[in-house]
């Protein structure tokens, strides 16, 4: 068939995500082209100092923005330097945008999180179970790096 | 293509009642239901409605507090109450049959669990456990089958429960650390499915009935999406479109296209099918929060390859989150949870 796609981490590629001109905290937004054991990108956000990292930025650019875009966890990636970001820490801000959580609907945290909510899943057993997920340290270390 | 409506505040869960373009909305405990032109018909508060499926032009609202459903028919007129609540976790056609619908149903007093409902009369015909094949249902086959998935096997089991075959992904693809694609589609009796393991990525095609493995594609990759015989592949790079009837393979690289038109190379795209044409959206650039140019989307043309049509979305309404198409109308459902409708002109 045609072409071959670049899906190997020898042959990655990098490039600007978007224009981030308006970003003032973090210093540099990747996507990695094919690079998901899938096939497809995956979002790379880079946070640097102690302060690149809060209840915002969890709201705006984790919640909002990554989970929102991505159709599977290992589509994004945070690399991590020197912030003060915990596993406890996210929690603790996930928790405290729950409803930005929310938001993302059933299909998507279904997509997300492997489970088998529906209409009738109250609102928040869908947050909770987002939370839940990050509050084991295996599954936080695996996009929090 | 010109915009028929835009609707604010629209959560991701909303639904399109295809014989008449009729949109129903569950938001904030509201069921608000709009008509073709983008104009409020109904608005019940009464006991938290929520609409739920909807199937041969018939829409399940379910009424949560008192454990029933009103059915309505494409008039919106109610043609039948029940005493259950039905919903299904992801598309309703993946739960469907020519005369059933195996959804998830809530009644007063007892756990949720798969109910087999007539598409006539409306009636459970039999209930089983939710919890069935290797935790839930993926796609049901027929009035006898079902596919069900794990971390790390897919199988076929009856509606008794029984496993009729199963495979481990890592013996089909033969690498150790295997995973499968989201979507899981059956065609003329074949389930179709991508592994993904070792840098590979393989599609398989296995006989529903037996499990024996009928196709194998190699390189494939992209999002799922079946339109009567065809498959449809769906990547940022390339398109592949595999005919399940002749067995031949069309492969489209719309990356250089992409560029020439100004969209640039496609990140995180959504995608629709609808009479052979392919809808797709443009992530890039498209966050409401960080970004400065809109959601970019588009119409391709694969017999012809080209681009029919793009167009742009404002900023402020962010990511599109998903795309769907039916009757020469597209509907955009962006970050900002705003739903935009355009339709052909």
């Amino acid at each position: 068939m045609g072409k071959e796609l670049a899906f190997k981490g020898k042959n990655i590629q990098l490039e600007l995500r978007v224009d981030n001109a308006r970003e003032t905290f973090s210093f540099i937004d990747l996507a990695c082209k094919n690079c998901a054991s899938n096939g497809k990108d995956i979002l790379i956000e880079y946070k640097s100092g102690a302060g690149s990292i809060t209840k915002e930025t969890i709201k705006k650019q984790f919640i909002e923005r990554d989970l929102f875009t991505a159709n599977s966890l290992e589509e994004i990636q945070w690399r991590l330097k020197n912030t003060t970001l915990t596993k406890d820490k996210l929690v603790g801000w996930l928790t405290d945008n729950k409803s930005s959580i929310e938001k993302l609907g059933y299909e998507k945290i279904n997509k997300l999180f492997g489970k088998n909510f529906d209409d009738f899943t109250p609102s928040n057993e869908l947050s909770q179970a987002s939370i839940d997920y990050f509050a084991n340290i295996n599954n936080y270390n695996k996009i929090f790096k | 293509m010109k915009i028929n409506s835009i609707i604010k505040g629209v959560p991701s869960s909303y639904k399109i009642n295809d014989c008449t373009n009729y949109i129903y909305i569950n938001s904030d405990d509201i069921l608000k239901i709009y008509n073709n032109q983008g104009i409020i018909v109904k608005v019940d508060e009464l006991n938290k409605p929520k609409a739920t499926i909807i199937s041969n032009c018939n829409t399940w609202i379910g009424n949560p507090i008192l454990y029933r459903s009103t059915i309505l028919n494409e008039t919106l007129e109610p043609i039948k109450e029940v005493d259950y609540l039905a919903s299904t976790w992801k598309a309703v056609d993946d739960f469907s049959t020519k005369n059933y619908i195996y959804a998830t149903v809530y009644k007063k007093d007892s756990l949720k669990k798969i109910g087999k409902i007539s598409k006539k009369d409306f009636d459970i015909e039999e209930l089983y456990d939710f919890e069935i094949g290797f935790g839930s249902i993926y796609l049901v086959i027929s009035d006898v089958f079902f596919i069900s998935i794990s971390i790390n096997k897919i199988g076929l089991f009856n509606f008794e429960n029984e496993a009729i075959w199963q495979h481990s992904y890592s013996d089909l693809l033969d690498e150790e650390d295997t995973k499968i694609s989201t979507e899981i589609v059956e065609v003329s009796g074949v389930v179709y499915f991508l592994l993904h393991g070792g840098g590979k990525h393989e599609c398989f095609g296995l006989n529903a009935n037996t499990g024996e493995i009928v196709k194998r594609i190699s390189n494939i990759v992209g999002d799922i999406i079946v339109e009567n015989e065809f498959i449809y592949f769906l990547h940022s790079e390339i398109i592949t479109i595999y005919n399940t009837q002749n067995d031949k393979i069309i492969t489209w690289e719309i990356e250089n296209l992409m560029i020439e038109k100004g969209i640039e190379r496609l990140w995180f795209p959504r995608w629709a099918i609808d009479n052979g044409l392919i809808y797709f959206s443009q992530s890039k650039g498209a966050d409401r929060n960080s970004d400065n140019v809109g959601a970019r989307f588009g119409v391709l043309d694969p017999t012809k390859k080209e681009l029919l049509w793009h167009d742009k979305l404002p900023l402020e309404n962010g990511i599109i989150g998903s795309i769907k198409v039916n009757q020469n109308r597209i509907y955009l459902h962006t970050q900002d949870q705003t739903l935009f409708v355009y339709e052909k002109e």
